[in-house]
């Protein structure tokens, strides 16, 4: 029932963005087009406009993408177990295994 | 032209696509969707991202498939025995492919396809008791005149399951079981994973 | 554990990955140090990094990698990302030094690429080798 509401639910979302919104080409203003393909070497002496936008022109982006992997590993590191622990487990069980014996 | 090689490589990259959800088994899935990445990373390279490229090639089809794989891993392996004439162990290959084609392996094999458990047979050179007091092996068969006997735990609640399973499919498929009690208690280890 | 004579260590794989490793470390810090001027950078030759992580892994099958130290590696150098562009970017430092800017960008570069590599490289270790039933993983 849930899924079948949610399927209806994503399937009218999606027909109400194709309706509607009926012209989707995009398209960037020319002057920033530009100025970011032709000054993009002088501006930040780099050869490859990709490194030119992630590392000047679009930093933050840049610094919070890192941010966000920091937090994801962080996240990883308290909550997933480690295996001393798990040792740690199954010596006491086995421990417990021979006293019954 | 052009255009040919980028539709040919969007239609193999949908092929893999469906080959990957139509896998039966979950290892072959992953396999296709590494595939599936190596594709698209080519797509990338050919409308000139090389960075995307770059970026997929390495992130898609190595650490992703890396890490589905290990999480597979987790999943246990079921070992199967078949205990075979001790002198003839240069026969150990002829003899496994005739068991193969026998009926009653084939059901095994469909049990553990259905529930996606990997299996795998091996050839036990020991003699059978020696192979009963082994706890590497959670199925023993031998092949006892014409019917295969299956030599399983009685305390595995899977192999009961098997065991159900083969009976409910009916009594002629030449497959006995036999219930033997480990002398020791095998020591399950704790799955803390799911925690 | 149960399998364990059966999931022995592969000598081929272990050899053929051997071979490959000083080219793969090659590979990585090249795509890094020249990411401002060739495709690839930070987050690529971070990825080329991470797998290195498993090569080592395959090769010496020795749980030694401590991924506390890695993980505080990763921390002082997410620090460095955000303060050197703090420093040296928004500051406008740096436009009015032209010569320093390749300099800038190979350093953002390497330390994104250390930053992303041991990020990952814990990731997979934790989820891969560190957690399994306690059973080390062979591929």
């Amino acid at each position: 029932m849930r899924v079948g509401m949610s399927a209806i639910l994503v399937l009218a979302a999606f027909l109400a963005v194709v309706l509607l919104q009926t012209h989707h080409g995009e398209t960037q203003h020319p002057m920033l087009y530009e100025s970011i393909t032709t000054q993009f070497e002088q501006d930040t002496a780099s050869q490859n406009a990709i490194a030119a936008i992630l590392l000047n022109y679009r930093m933050y982006d840049t610094m919070f993408e890192a941010l966000i992997l920091l937090t994801a590993i962080i996240g990883m590191q308290q909550f997933l177990p480690r295996k001393v622990d798990m040792e740690g487990g199954d010596k006491a069980f086995a421990e417990e295994e021979n006293h019954e014996e | 032209m052009n255009d040919m090689i980028d539709s040919a490589i969007l239609l193999t990259m949908c092929i893999f696509a469906l080959l990957a959800i139509q896998a039966r088994l979950l290892r072959n899935a992953i396999i296709h969707l590494a595939v599936l990445s190596v594709l698209a990373a080519f797509l990338y390279m050919r409308i000139a991202a090389p960075e995307l490229a770059i970026a997929e090639a390495v992130i898609g089809s190595g650490l992703v498939t890396l890490l589905y794989l290990a999480a597979l891993k987790r999943n246990r392996v079921y070992t199967i025995g078949v205990v075979g004439d001790q002198n003839a162990r240069h026969l150990a290959d002829p003899y496994m492919h005739h068991l193969m084609r026998t009926h009653a392996l084939r059901e095994i094999r469909e049990f553990f396809l259905i529930r996606e458990y990997q299996l795998q047979i091996v050839f036990v050179p020991e003699a059978l008791d020696e192979a009963l007091r082994n706890d590497a092996y959670d199925l023993i068969l031998q092949e006892d005149d014409s019917d295969i006997v299956a030599y399983t735990d009685d305390e595995s609640y899977i192999m009961m399951e098997l065991e159900m399973l083969i009976q409910m499919r009916g009594a002629h498929s030449g497959l006995r079981f036999e219930r033997y009690q480990q002398a020791t208690p095998e020591m399950e280890r704790i799955d803390t994973a799911g925690i | 554990m149960k399998n364990e004579t059966i999931t022995a260590d592969s000598i081929i794989l272990q050899l053929a990955i051997g071979l490959l490793f000083p080219f793969m470390l090659l590979f990585g810090f090249y795509i890094i140090l020249n990411g401002h001027y060739t495709p690839g950078g930070g987050f690529q030759g971070g990825g080329i990094l991470a797998s290195l992580f498993i090569a080592r892994y395959i090769i010496f099958p020795v749980e030694d990698t401590d991924s506390e130290m890695l993980h505080t590696i990763q921390r002082i150098f997410l620090s460095a990302i955000l303060l050197v562009p703090l420093c040296l970017l928004f500051t406008g430092v740096l436009a009015q030094y032209p010569n320093m800017q390749k300099h800038y960008l190979t350093l953002m570069d390497i330390l994104i690429g250390v930053q992303v590599g041991f990020g990952l490289g814990v990731a997979v270790l934790r989820f891969a080798f560190f957690q399994g039933s306690g059973q080390t993983w062979h591929l």
